[in-house]
């Protein structure tokens, strides 16, 4: 049977759409003449599905046809499904096309396991290669890495796209035994390790890329960890938790850290001494700026994915493990994927239960805050509270725990003790630290900033005062936050802390009849 | 507040050039009102004076406010000035007559609500000019030229023009906003600049390829097959994608 290309695009997308990560970030390239395309630092959505998930990328499987046998998934060997396979050129011409009509971003290339990983790999590899060099494509390409494909082949394919990424598809080790029984944990260790230190090579050797550390906190510079360490807003293993970046040998590591020791420190005095805050680096000098004249390996990192709600983890756990890949294999992003029910298997939860997205959405709550707020997963989950408040976003939940650190003084704290405040992102703390330099603040004013009032106005002072009278208990707050009726706010807050004033029984009259 | 009301023409350079017309009749400036004639709704009591557009005195103005006050100024000032909004000529003179008083660091300050109104002003020509990046949707023409329609509320070309070119650099292309009859115009490998044209003209010049449905067609197929059934959410689709923008977009036609 043949397909028309249009039939295989419903099959390969359809089969490919479980795929979480779908981000065209991470890297700037200018457009060239005689090219199609650039690249935006920032990313770019195209549109949006039926189920509100952003189109950035021509999300499609190379060929949905699969010797694994995954027991999650709707591609595995043992489903009785319709197959099909592109061939390069139609890859090819299906980029090129939509790209010209401003339909996507770029492409993203992931494939079912045809014959072998590597030599599924090699057909991925020559469909990249002939989009970048015959139809000059200089857009965003991400490519999955098939665990198993052999070293030669990623260094290759590295220097044609812009991120790879390998899913770790689980949690934890025995869940990924139980429901991947062709994969396993060093085969998808191994490669990610092996592009963290390709990465770290490659920017070793570009002048321009200064800020590279171990860390992978893009928004944090390391002395914030540190120094906020010391003042006590972590756990105690603050600072013995994050392994030393493999593939650095130590003195390779201290050298680094030399060479960044300079400017750490000023930025430590200059923290200290109050008066100069330091301006936050902006994202924009995250993101690498590449030319294709010299191409860099993997320019916009690499990224994983998990599968939440297939198997027992709690929140602690999958946020432990997204930490790790964080910390020690340096990752951009890490996605969760609420599981969606499509096989009938005894080792997962029946088809047809909803998905988990409540429990996905405080994820990537909580994602945000490791990555841009300086949090720490020991800070938000314990083993004692294994899961997310369902009611209160990660944050929030936080801060009422720890209601002795608040209320915070907006014309007087410094910008990680703002980060913290619910309701105050990066974009308005850094806008605070740039208008308090020259105007008084008022909470009009807060707002207009673009602070959530609604929640911060419970943890913040402006000027010495707060925004109403508020009664700092763990209790009242709560209850005021989770509802967001005004009315009903209002009759709880008369319920606890006033009265209503009654003429006749204040003032001891009676009603005459 | 004066009753004195300047009236331009509906394009940057009209409400500049009456800002420099009025600095120069010394009007009382803190109180002016500057209103476009497309936009205009007379009132009793209020004394109407023609600014006549000029380019000149507009560069004049430009070069004061990017020179005395800082260049962020000045782009915050010209996108600004691209808004639809009817007082949008008020609110940029009100944060130029602050800025020359409080010279560079006015575009951080924020608590002044003169600053406020223009930063909220130019976010949203920003946040617009950005989504039109995304869900502007190209069709190829019979000549191999590429041409899309947008009916924007602010004047966004002159925003997005600089992107595509850079995208698309040895593509031609026409983006035609028809509630501006203006367009876009970049021809391969050169700059582009904007050019009055109609609704009639642009279906009369342009017209589809007769291999388009098939791209548009399979971008259709994966559009529709790309969504995950058991988490259709529309609110989420229409929060992110608001239903204003899908007028001209291939896959919700």
């Amino acid at each position: 049977m043949i397909l028309t290309l249009e039939e295989k695009l419903t099959i390969l997308s359809d089969a490919a759409k479980y795929d979480a990560a779908c981000t065209s970030s991470g890297v700037n390239r200018k457009g060239e003449s005689g090219k199609l395309g650039n690249t935006r630092a920032c990313g770019i959505c195209h549109s949006f599905a039926a189920d509100g998930r952003c189109i950035s990328l021509l999300k499609i499987l190379y060929t949905n046809e699969c010797v694994f046998d995954c027991r999650y998934c709707i591609n595995r060997a043992s489903n009785d499904i319709p197959r099909a396979s592109f061939t390069p050129e139609e890859i090819a011409r299906l980029t090129v096309e939509f790209y010209r009509r401003n339909y996507i971003e770029g492409l993203f290339l992931s494939s079912g396991v045809l014959k072998s990983p590597t030599y599924t790999m090699e057909q991925i590899y020559q469909a990249i290669l002939m989009l970048r060099n015959q139809y000059h494509f200089n857009g965003y390409i991400h490519v999955k890495i098939i665990p198993g494909t052999p070293q030669e082949l990623i260094t290759q394919l590295g220097y044609l796209v812009d991120r790879v990424s390998v899913n770790m598809e689980l949690p934890t080790d025995s869940s990924l035994k139980k429901l991947c029984p062709h994969k396993s944990a060093s085969s998808i260790l191994k490669p990610m390790r092996s592009i963290q230190e390709q990465i770290h090579t490659d920017r070793m050797n570009r002048s321009s890329y200064r800020r590279l550390t171990g860390s992978s906190r893009p928004g944090l510079p390391d002395t914030v960890r540190e120094s906020s360490g010391a003042e006590g807003w972590y756990g105690k293993d603050a600072d013995n938790s994050s392994g030393s970046p493999a593939g650095l040998s130590v003195p390779a590591e201290k050298e680094m850290k030399d060479m960044f020791s300079a400017a750490s420190d000023t930025d430590l005095i200059c923290r200290s001494s109050g008066f100069h805050e330091p301006v936050p680096a902006h994202r924009k000098d995250q993101a690498l700026t590449v030319s294709s004249a010299s191409p860099a390996f993997v320019p916009a990192g690499q990224s994983t994915q998990m599968i939440i709600g297939a198997t027992p983890e709690t929140d602690y756990q999958i946020l432990t493990a997204a930490e790790s890949m964080y910390e020690q294999y340096d990752m951009k992003r890490v996605f969760y994927s609420a599981y969606v029910g499509l096989n009938d298997d005894s080792a997962l939860p029946a088809p047809g239960r909803k998905p988990p997205l409540l429990r996905e959405h405080r994820l990537y709550q909580a994602d945000w805050l490791l990555r841009f707020y300086g949090f720490r997963s020991v800070e938000l989950l314990s083993a004692e509270k294994p899961n997310f408040n369902v009611f209160l976003d990660p944050k929030c939940d936080w801060a009422l725990r720890h209601l002795e650190l608040f209320p915070v003084e907006v014309t007087m704290a410094d910008y990680y003790t703002l980060l913290r405040v619910p309701g105050i992102g990066v974009k308005s703390a850094r806008r605070i630290l740039a208008a308090r330099r020259d105007c008084t603040l008022d909470f009009p004013s807060l707002k207009r900033m673009g602070v959530v009032l609604k929640r911060a106005h419970y943890f913040i002072t402006c000027g010495g005062k707060m925004m109403y009278p508020v009664c700092i208990d763990q209790d009242s707050i709560t209850r005021s936050l989770i509802c967001n009726e005004h009315e009903k706010n209002w009759e709880i807050a008369q319920d606890m802390n006033y009265q209503q004033l009654s003429l006749f029984q204040d003032c001891n009259l009676e009603v005459r009849p | 507040m004066s009753n004195i009301i300047y009236l331009c023409e509906d394009t940057p350079d009209g409400i500049l050039s009456a800002i420099y017309q009025a600095n120069a009749e010394k009007a009382p400036l803190r109180s002016i009102r500057i209103r476009t004639h497309k936009q205009l709704a007379y009132e009793l009591f209020a004394e109407y004076r023609e600014a006549a557009s000029d380019y000149i005195s507009a560069v004049k103005v430009m070069d004061a406010v990017n020179f005395q006050i800082s260049r962020e100024a000045g782009q915050m000032v010209y996108r600004g000035l691209l808004s639809d909004r009817e007082d949008r000529g008020d609110i940029v003179l009100r944060f130029m007559l602050a800025g020359f008083r409080y010279g560079g660091r006015i575009c951080d300050m924020l608590a002044l609500p003169e600053v406020a109104d223009l930063f909220e002003l130019q976010r949203n020509v920003n946040n617009e000019s950005h989504y039109f990046r995304e869900f502007l949707r190209f069709s190829q023409s019979q000549q191999g030229i590429l041409f899309a329609q947008i009916s924007p509320k602010s004047n966004v070309l002159p925003l997005i023009a600089p992107y595509f070119t850079d995208r698309l650099p040895s593509e031609n292309y026409v983006i035609f906003a028809d509630t501006f009859d203006l367009a876009a115009i970049h021809p391969a490998d050169c700059g582009w600049y904007l050019a009055p044209m109609d609704q009639e003209e642009f279906i009369q010049v342009l017209k589809k390829d007769k291999k388009e449905a098939d791209w548009e067609a399979c971008f259709k197929a994966f559009h529709r097959t790309i969504a995950i059934q058991a988490r259709t959410n529309p609110v989420c689709q229409r929060t992110h994608l608001p239903l204003w923008y899908r007028k001209h977009m291939t896959e919700f036609e």
